[in-house]
C-alpha cells in the first residue's frame, strides 16, 4: 500500500480527533495506510480517553435548590448597603485604629526576642490572626464599594463618591499589603497588591465615565470582587481552623 | 407557576421581568451541569462550589445582556468558564499548595474500584487506578488556564471551536492552538502510564 509523502503533524492528528481538521478525508485515508501515524493517533486517543474517564463527583437533584439558597441572599447585595457611612469621621478613625493595632502587633513580634530558645510566644500566629481580622474588614469595605461601581447605572454615571472612597481605601490597603508581605502571607499580599492597583485606577478615573470606560472598569472590578470573595472565604476557614491562643501565657514551641 | 415545565427562553423572559422564582428555576435547572464544568476546570469540589455560586450571581446581574436567540445553557456555561479562569488564575498567583494536596486527597477517595486497570480506551468502560487519577489530575493542574479551559470545553463539554473562541475571547486559530498544546502536554506527562492496547 502506498503512503502519501508527508505525514500529518501531531497538531493535525489532534484536530482530526476533534473533527476540526482541514481535510479529514485525506487524513483518514492516510491513517488507514500508515502504521506509524496510526500508532501516534491511537496514543493520542488513549490519553484523551483516560482524561475523559476521570470521575466527576455527582450532585443530587436537590443541588440546584442548595445553590439557590446560598446565592439568594446575595442577589440584592449592592442595593442593601450604603458605603457612604464609611466616610463618616468615626468610621475613618476605626480604620486608623485597626492600622495602629496591626503595626503594634507586628512590631511586638519584631522587637521582643525571647531569652530562651525553646520558649517563645508564637508571634507569627498572633500577627496572622490580627491581620486576618483587620484585612477581612478592609476587604469587605472594598468589596462593597466595588459592587456599587459594578452596578453603576448605564449612561454617564457620576462615580465621584466611589473615587473618593477608593482614595480613602488606598492608604489602608497599602498598610495591610506591607504588613501581609512582612508576615509572609503571599496570597493576601498578592490580592492586596491587585486591589491597590484597582483602587488607584478608580481614584484617578474621571468623575463621569463614558460607556467604554465604565465597561473596562467593570470588567476589572468584577474579577477583583470574585478574588476578594475567594480569599475572604479562605481566610475565614483559616480563622476557624486556627488553634485558640492561651491568654497572655507564652506557649512552648511544638517539636 | 411551575417554572420547571417552561423553556429556558420563557423563563429568562420572566426573570428579566423581575420574577425571582423564574431565576430560581434556571438555577435549579442548570446547577448540576455548571458544577460539572466548574469541577473539571478547578479540579476540586470546594472550588467548584464557589464557582457555581459566582456563576449564577454574575448571570443574574447580566441577565439583560442575554440574547434570546442563544441557548441559556451555553451562555451560563461561558460565564462559568470565565469564573473558573478567574479562580484558577487567582489560585496560581497565590501558589496555594494546600489545594493540590486536597485534590490529591479527593482523588484518592473518589472511586471504590481503585486499582482496577484496563487498556480499553472507551471512556465509559475505563476505570482508572488511584495512581492514574492522581497523575491525570496533576497533569491537568499544570496546564495553563486558557489551555485547560479550551481543552475542557472542546474535549469534555463538546463545545465547537467557534463557541470556545467567543467564550475565551480568542481567535479560532488561538483556540485550536490552546487545545493542541493542552493535548500535547497531557500526552507528554501521561504517556509513561499508557501502554498500547493488545491487538
Amino acid at each position: 500500500m502506498t503512503k502519501p509523502m508527508t505525514h500529518p503533524s501531531e497538531e493535525q492528528l489532534v484536530l482530526y480527533h476533534f473533527g476540526d481538521a482541514d481535510d479529514p478525508v485525506a487524513l483518514g485515508e492516510h491513517l488507514a495506510a500508515c502504521d506509524e501515524c496510526s500508532a501516534s493517533y491511537a496514543a493520542i486517543t488513549r490519553v484523551l480517553a483516560t482524561v475523559e474517564a476521570m470521575p466527576v463527583p455527582v450532585r443530587n437533584e436537590s443541588y440546584g435548590t442548595h445553590v439557590w439558597q446560598r446565592i439568594a441572599p446575595r442577589l440584592d447585595e449592592p442595593q442593601g448597603f450604603d458605603w457612604r457611612i464609611w466616610l463618616q469621621p468615626r468610621r475613618l478613625a476605626l480604620v486608623g485604629a485597626m492600622a495602629v493595632m496591626l503595626i503594634a502587633a507586628f512590631l511586638a513580634g519584631r522587637i521582643w526576642q525571647p531569652e530562651q530558645q525553646d520558649i517563645l510566644v508564637d508571634n507569627s500566629e498572633v500577627r496572622g490572626r490580627v491581620l486576618a481580622a483587620a484585612v477581612g474588614d478592609h476587604l469587605e469595605q472594598s468589596k462593597m464599594m466595588l459592587l456599587d461601581l459594578e452596578n453603576a447605572p448605564a449612561g454617564k454615571p457620576d462615580i465621584s463618591f466611589e473615587r473618593q472612597r477608593a482614595e480613602d481605601l488606598v492608604e489602608a490597603n497599602r498598610l495591610y499589603r506591607m504588613t501581609a508581605e512582612q508576615a509572609g502571607n503571599a496570597p493576601v499580599a498578592d490580592l492586596l497588591e491587585e486591589l491597590e492597583m484597582t483602587l488607584v485606577e478608580i481614584a484617578r478615573s474621571p468623575e463621569e465615565l463614558n460607556k467604554q470606560e465604565l465597561e473596562t472598569l467593570r470588567k476589572r472590578v468584577e474579577g477583583i470582587i470574585f478574588k476578594i470573595r475567594v480569599v475572604g472565604s479562605q481566610m475565614r476557614e483559616m480563622e476557624k481552623q486556627a488553634p485558640q491562643p492561651a491568654p497572655a501565657t507564652p506557649t512552648r514551641r511544638r517539636s | 407557576m411551575n417554572w420547571m415545565d417552561g423553556s429556558d427562553a420563557s423563563t429568562v423572559a420572566q426573570a428579566l421581568a423581575g420574577d425571582r422564582d423564574a431565576f430560581r428555576a434556571l438555577v435549579e435547572r442548570h446547577s448540576r451541569s455548571i458544577f460539572r464544568v466548574a469541577y473539571r476546570m478547578t479540579g476540586n469540589e470546594h472550588d467548584a462550589e464557589e464557582v457555581v455560586q459566582e456563576t449564577f450571581l454574575r448571570a443574574y446581574r447580566r441577565l439583560d445582556k442575554f440574547e434570546e436567540r442563544s441557548s441559556f445553557k451555553t451562555w451560563v456555561t461561558r460565564i462559568a468558564i470565565n469564573c473558573s479562569l478567574d479562580f484558577v488564575r487567582s489560585r496560581a498567583r497565590h501558589h496555594d499548595r494546600r489545594e493540590d494536596v486536597r485534590v490529591t486527597e479527593e482523588m484518592e477517595t473518589l472511586d471504590p474500584l481503585d486499582n482496577v486497570e484496563t487498556q480499553d480506551p472507551a471512556p465509559d468502560r475505563l476505570v482508572l487506578s488511584g495512581e492514574v487519577k492522581q497523575k491525570v489530575s496533576a497533569a491537568l493542574t499544570r496546564l495553563g488556564p486558557l489551555e485547560r479551559a479550551a481543552f475542557v470545553m472542546r474535549h469534555l463539554e463538546g463545545h465547537s471551536i467557534e463557541e470556545i473562541s467567543k467564550a475565551l475571547g480568542l481567535r479560532t486559530s488561538a483556540a485550536k492552538n490552546n487545545i493542541f498544546r493542552a493535548v500535547q502536554k497531557l500526552r507528554k506527562e501521561l504517556a509513561p502510564l499508557m501502554s498500547p492496547s493488545p491487538r
